[in-house]
C-alpha cells in the first residue's frame, strides 16, 4: 500500500527554486530515503509533506490526506524529528515526553516509551545537558510518542560520532520493526545504503533516480575496480580478461576496471601466473558512484 | 494542551526566573524608593492624591508593560529562533496554544506583582482602597491583554531573541518613565507629556488611576487600549497565519 504520493512538487522562495520537480511514492512499512547533497531540496520536500510549508505546485497525499488542507489531522498521525530544532534548555526529558504525548488510545505511556528508547536514566536531565546522541534519542522518542503511522527523520545522525550514528541506525530499524513507515532524509551515502529499503536520489530540486540501493547501483555504468601493486610492466594479459574495460597504471599500482565477477577473474589470472600481491583490493560501486554517474558531481560537494 | 503548556512554562519560568524577576523586581524596587521619598501626604502634583495612590496603579501598569514588551517577545522569539515552535507544530501543536500559555503565565506574573505592590502600599504607605474594584480589575485585565498582544506581535515581527530584547527594552523605557513611572504627569514638560500620550502605557495608567481614585472609566484610555489590542492581534494573526 502506498502511504505517500508526490507528483510534480514545486516550491520556490522568491526567485530561488528549492524544489523544482519532485515525484515519489513511499510504500507502507518501508524505510524510504531521500539522498542528496546539502541544498538539494530534501528538507523543503519533507516539510511540504508534513504541511509545515506551503508548496507552490504539485499534488501531495500523505496517508490519503492533503498536508495543506488537512495539516492538523495529518500531523496527529505522523511523527517527526526536524533538522535544526530544539527544546527549551531547562525542559527535562520526562517533561518533554509528557508534554508531547496526546493521551490518545493505544499510545504508550511516556515512561514506557522512555524505557523503550533508553531514556529512563536521563529522565530528569534538562535538554541543554544532553549529548548530541541523547538529544536525537529524545527526538526519536518524541516523534513516536503518539504512535505515528509515518515518521520523518531529517539528517538524524548529522554531527554524531560514528558509534552514536550506528546506535541511532539501530533505533531507526526498530521504529520500522514497530510498524511505522519511515522517511529518512540524509546526505550520507552510507546511511542510505545501510538503512533504506528504497532511495530517491535528489539533486537540485529533482528526483534523478529511485530504487533499492542495489537496483540503483546495478542501473548505472559505474564499474567495479580492482587494484594491487605489481611492478612488472607486462600487464597486457589483464586487458584481455573477460569483463575488463580499462587497465591503468600509476607507478607500481595497477587498477583494473570492469564488470561481472571482475575480482575473481583478475585474482585467478594473477594466481595462475604465480603473482600474489599483498594489497589486492576490490571496490564495488556504491550510491556515491551512482550519484556521480547521474549528476557528474560528487555527493560530498 | 494549553493547560499542559502553561504548567510547563510555569516550571521553566521558576527554573530560569531572570526575565520574570526583572519584570517584577524592577518596578517593585523603584516603587519602594519613590514611596519612601515622597511620604504619604496628598499632593497637587499627584493630582491631589497621595504618592501611593498615584504610583501603585502606575507601577501595576508598568509591570504589565515590562512583561508584555520584554518578557513575552524575548521568550517567544527565542522559541521561534531555536525551532521550538516548529518542533511543537510538527507534533500537531499549533502556535496559538503556545501563545495562549504564554499569555496566561504573563497574567500570573503581573497578578503576583500587583498583589505585592498593593500589599506594600497598603501596609506602609496608606494606599486607599480602589473606588471601584470592578473598574480597576477590568482595567488591569485589559492592560494585560493589550500588552501581551503587543508582545506577541513584536515576537512575530522580530527575527531573534536578541533583537526582541533590544526593541522590547527600548520601547519599555521609552514609555515607562514618562507614562507614570517617573515624575507625575502634572510636572512633565509639555513636549514630554505629548510624547507619553503617543505611547500606550499612559492609557493603561490613566484607566487604572481614574478607576482607583473615582471609580469611573477613563474613556480615552479604554478606547486607545482596545485599538492597540485589536491592531496588535491583527498583526500577530497575520504574521502567524501559517503557524
Amino acid at each position: 500500500m502506498t502511504v505517500i504520493e508526490v507528483e510534480g512538487l514545486h516550491k520556490a522562495y522568491g526567485d530561488r527554486v528549492a524544489v523544482a520537480d519532485v515525484g515519489l511514492e513511499v510504500r507502507e512499512g518501508e524505510i524510504f530515503g531521500l539522498l542528496g547533497p546539502n541544498g538539494a531540496g530534501k528538507t523543503t520536500t519533507v516539510e511540504c509533506l508534513q504541511g509545515l510549508r506551503r508548496r507552490g505546485r504539485g499534488r501531495v497525499r500523505v496517508l490519503g490526506l492533503d498536508p495543506e488542507r488537512d495539516g492538523d489531522r495529518l500531523r496527529r498521525r505522523i511523527g517527526a524529528q526536524l533538522q535544526s530544532s530544539a527544546l527549551p534548555d531547562r525542559l527535562r526529558v520526562g517533561e518533554a515526553l509528557w508534554l508531547f504525548a496526546r493521551d490518545q488510545d493505544g499510545a504508550p505511556p511516556p515512561d514506557q516509551l522512555g524505557r523503550r528508547w533508553g531514556l529512563e536514566r536521563l529522565w530528569r536531565r534538562p535538554f541543554a545537558r544532553l549529548s548530541g546522541g541523547e538529544q536525537q534519542r529524545l527526538f526519536i522518542a518524541l516523534a513516536l510518542v503518539n504512535r505515528p503511522q509515518v515518521v520523518f527523520f531529517d539528517e538524524l545522525t548529522t554531527g554524531l560520532d560514528p558509534q552514536a550514528r550506528r546506535a541511532t541506525w539501530d533505533l531507526v530499524r526498530r521504529v520500522r520493526d514497530d510498524g511505522a513507515t519511515v522517511v529518512l532524509v540524509t546526505h550520507f551515502m552510507e546511511e542510505a545504503e545501510e538503512l533504506c529499503d528504497r532511495v530517491a536520489i535528489v539533486d537540485q530540486g529533482r528526483v534523478v533516480a529511485t530504487g533499492t540501493p542495489s537496483e540503483l547501483v546495478a542501473g548505472t555504468d559505474a564499474s567495479q575496480r580492482v587494484s594491487f601493486t605489481w611492478p612488472d610492466a607486462h600487464a597486457a594479459w589483464l586487458s584481455h580478461l573477460e569483463g575488463v574495460e580499462r587497465v591503468t597504471r600509476r607507478g607500481d599500482l595497477v587498477e583494473v576496471a570492469g564488470n561481472g565477477p571482475l575480482a575473481v577473474r583478475v585474482a585467478a589470472g594473477l594466481a595462475g601466473r604465480g603473482i600474489a600481491p599483498s594489497d589486492f583490493r576490490t571496490h564495488h560501486p556504491d550510491l556515491e558512484d551512482v550519484f556521480l554517474a547521474l549528476t557528474g558531481r560528487d555527493l560530498r560537494d | 494542551m494549553i493547560a499542559k503548556l502553561t504548567w510547563t512554562e510555569i516550571k521553566l519560568g521558576l527554573r530560569e526566573p531572570t526575565v520574570a524577576i526583572f519584570a517584577l523586581a524592577f518596578p517593585l524596587i523603584l516603587l519602594y524608593l519613590l514611596l519612601n521619598s515622597f511620604g504619604t501626604l496628598p499632593d497637587p502634583d499627584f493630582g491631589g492624591v497621595s504618592p501611593a495612590d498615584y504610583y501603585v496603579p502606575a507601577y501595576v501598569a508598568g509591570s504589565i508593560a515590562a512583561t508584555g514588551l520584554i518578557a513575552i517577545p524575548v521568550h517567544l522569539a527565542a522559541y521561534r529562533e531555536r525551532g521550538v515552535l516548529r518542533r511543537l507544530r510538527a507534533s500537531g501543536v499549533a502556535a496559538w496554544p503556545v501563545l495562549a500559555a504564554q499569555t496566561l503565565v504573563a497574567a500570573l506574573i503581573v497578578t503576583v506583582g500587583a498583589a505585592v505592590m498593593v500589599t506594600l502600599g497598603d501596609a506602609s504607605y496608606e494606599l486607599t482602597t480602589p473606588a471601584s474594584w470592578p473598574v480597576v480589575v477590568a482595567g488591569f485585565a485589559l492592560a494585560t491583554a493589550t500588552f501581551c498582544a503587543v508582545g506577541v506581535a513584536l515576537a512575530s515581527l522580530l527575527p531573534t531573541a536578541r533583537a526582541a530584547q533590544v526593541v522590547g527594552l527600548l520601547l519599555f523605557f521609552a514609555m515607562f518613565f514618562i507614562s507614570g513611572g517617573g515624575p507625575p504627569e502634572a510636572i512633565l514638560p509639555d513636549g514630554v507629556a505629548m510624547a507619553a500620550d503617543a505611547l500606550p502605557m499612559a492609557y493603561a495608567v490613566d484607566v487604572l488611576q481614574r478607576g482607583w481614585w473615582t471609580g469611573a472609566w477613563d474613556a480615552t484610555g479604554l478606547a486607545v487600549q482596545l485599538g492597540v489590542l485589536a491592531a496588535a492581534t491583527a498583526v500577530a494573526l497575520w504574521r502567524l497565519r501559517d503557524a
